[in-house]
């Protein structure tokens, strides 16, 4: 079986400051990675490796088991999400999310219909002529993730997609990237600094902590580990709930 | 009752403001254009004879008029086009020696000019008698200054163009500049790149239709502005064809009088494409600028 994505001893500093220290991951078709870490934790960093926006000190990199370190962020086949929608302001909405078929000079006719299916599943009916500017941010991110998603990427990594919308819509945002993610069979690396968010969305769950990623055999092993402020956070509602009680 | 005082002050204050600027602004090109009308059609001025026609009769039917009107249209249009496509250039290309250092701060140097000393400029440095003519001249490249190819007063505008173009590149680079920060274009690139964009493709499909869509407004203003100069036209141009602001000027101050209702009508029409031009570019402000489509 092709394994979507790997990678094997990647390491990244900027100056004297280790960033990533010795990376291995492996992630299976249509599995999705969550990391959790603090802001400047260089969750950032390892995912600006895996897309090309950033090239490691060390390490490689493999896509459907080819080693793509060397290929440029465009011909990676790995599509970045990130935390802003960053939608195009000149296009529309469906132009928006037909950029990508648009590049790979796919039939007008098959554009089109891929597209509108898209606008469909993301709950974007009747805003296909809109305006970035006529929309609200969780819209906007529903585009952005249309946008990502309509070429089938063989990996999609998310930095912080939901970090910018309220709660309710976050939630429904979650929901609504699940049920996508399954219907497309997206391989995805889910980037979070929220337990809650990084539980719910990742098939597996890992934390970066000094540079090292670790990746926990299970939900429980996450949960009972004292390295990535899960325990803190449990403790926290406890104190809360002993209070209110 | 405070909040309605202060409501009320706000409408006065508007309503003074708007007074004024219809008072400062508008009122003395209304009336500049009416007098230009009246005076056009006979009814106000020297020689005066009453209501007539005669005058667009002969101002429209003058082979010099539509000469000049083309000649304008094809002296600012090649401006714009050589400023915008050099400006594009310079602001993705050697932003960063831009923003800082000596290149920085030339940049800034030809906005210092005014028109008619860069007029002066380029006369003295294109002309067949000025500097570089005597420079390849002493070099012997040619045998003759007047061999030099015509640069000033040239039948194709060059010189006019050049000026233009001296001033509003830098101008138009700093702009762009400061677009690719506002707008965010680095980050959309990224994002094109990663959905699978060349840099042709990025350039084509998101830098340039965003930085073109976002100055919109200030480059249409600017072809206006060199649609309307007059220094550097005067000085490097030459008698025929004229831009239209030299001939309204010369048919204005020609000995005979008969020449004046002319010139209204040159600054009539003038007025009237500007104002045609600039109803149908903001009609619709919301047409993609894709350059692939």
């Amino acid at each position: 079986m092709v394994t979507p994505l790997e990678t094997k001893h990647i390491s990244k500093s900027y100056g004297n400051e280790r960033v990533l220290s010795d990376i291995n991951l492996s992630l299976n078709s249509n599995e999705t990675l969550s990391i959790l870490g603090r802001s400047g934790c260089g969750k950032t960093t390892l995912l600006k490796v895996l897309g090309g926006l950033e090239s490691p000190d060390g390490g490689t990199v493999f896509v459907n088991q080819t080693d793509i370190q060397t290929l440029q962020p465009q011909d990676r086949d790995v599509v970045y999400l990130y935390q802003e929608a960053l939608l195009f302001p000149h296009l529309t909405v469906f132009e928006n999310i037909a950029f990508g078929l648009r590049l790979r000079k796919i039939d007008e006719k098959k554009v089109s219909k891929r597209t509108h299916t898209m606008i469909r599943k993301l709950q974007l009916n009747g805003m296909a002529d809109r305006m970035p500017d006529q929309l609200s941010g969780g819209q906007k991110q529903r585009v952005s993730f249309g946008r990502a998603l309509i070429t089938n990427p063989s990996v999609l990594l998310l930095d912080e997609p939901f970090g910018n919308l309220d709660a309710y819509t976050r939630s429904n945002m979650q929901e609504l990237f699940k049920q996508i993610a399954n219907d497309l069979t997206i391989t995805a690396v889910f980037v979070t600094h929220n337990v809650k968010e990084a539980i719910l969305m990742g098939d597996r769950i890992g934390s970066i902590s000094e540079g090292g990623l670790t990746i926990y055999p299970s939900v429980e092993a996450f949960v009972e580990s004292e390295k990535n402020g899960v325990q803190e956070e449990i403790e926290f509602w406890q104190s809360i709930d002993k209070n209110t009680n | 009752m405070k909040i309605s005082e202060l409501t009320l002050f706000n409408n006065k204050a508007e309503t003074a403001g708007i007074g004024l600027f219809l008072l400062l602004a508008v009122l003395p090109l209304v009336l500049g254009v009416l007098y230009a009308l009246l005076y056009s059609l006979g009814l106000i001025g020297l020689i005066s004879d009453g209501f007539t026609f005669s005058h667009w009769q002969r101002a429209l039917s003058d082979q010099e008029f539509w000469l000049s009107i083309l000649y304008t249209f094809y002296i600012a249009l090649t401006t714009i086009a050589i400023s915008i496509t050099s400006a594009l250039a310079a602001s993705l290309y050697i932003n960063k020696p831009l923003q800082k250092g000596i290149a920085g701060f030339s940049a800034y140097i030809p906005l210092a000019f005014p028109a008619i000393v860069v007029a002066f400029l380029a006369f003295q440095l294109g002309s067949q008698s000025g500097f570089f003519a005597r420079l390849f001249f002493q070099f012997g490249i040619i045998t003759d200054t007047a061999a030099f190819p015509e640069m000033v007063n040239d039948p194709f505008g060059i010189g006019i163009i050049a000026a233009h173009t001296f001033m509003a590149m830098p101008f138009f680079t700093l702009y762009f500049m400061s677009l690719y920060d506002q707008e965010n274009i680095s980050e959309l690139s990224q994002v094109a790149q990663t959905l699978g964009a060349s840099r042709t493709a990025q350039l084509r499909r998101i830098i340039v239709p965003i930085i073109l869509k976002r100055a919109f407004p200030t480059l249409t203003l600017y072809t206006i502005f060199v649609m309307g100069s007059y220094e550097i036209p005067l000085i490097l141009g030459r008698q025929t064809p004229q831009m239209m602001s030299v001939l309204v000027i010369r048919k204005l101050r020609r000995f005979s009088l008969s020449t004046i209702p002319e010139a209204y009508i040159t600054a009539l029409v003038f007025i009237a494409i500007i104002l045609t031009i600039l109803y149908l570019l903001f009609k619709s402000r919301t047409f993609s600028y894709d350059l692939d489509r």
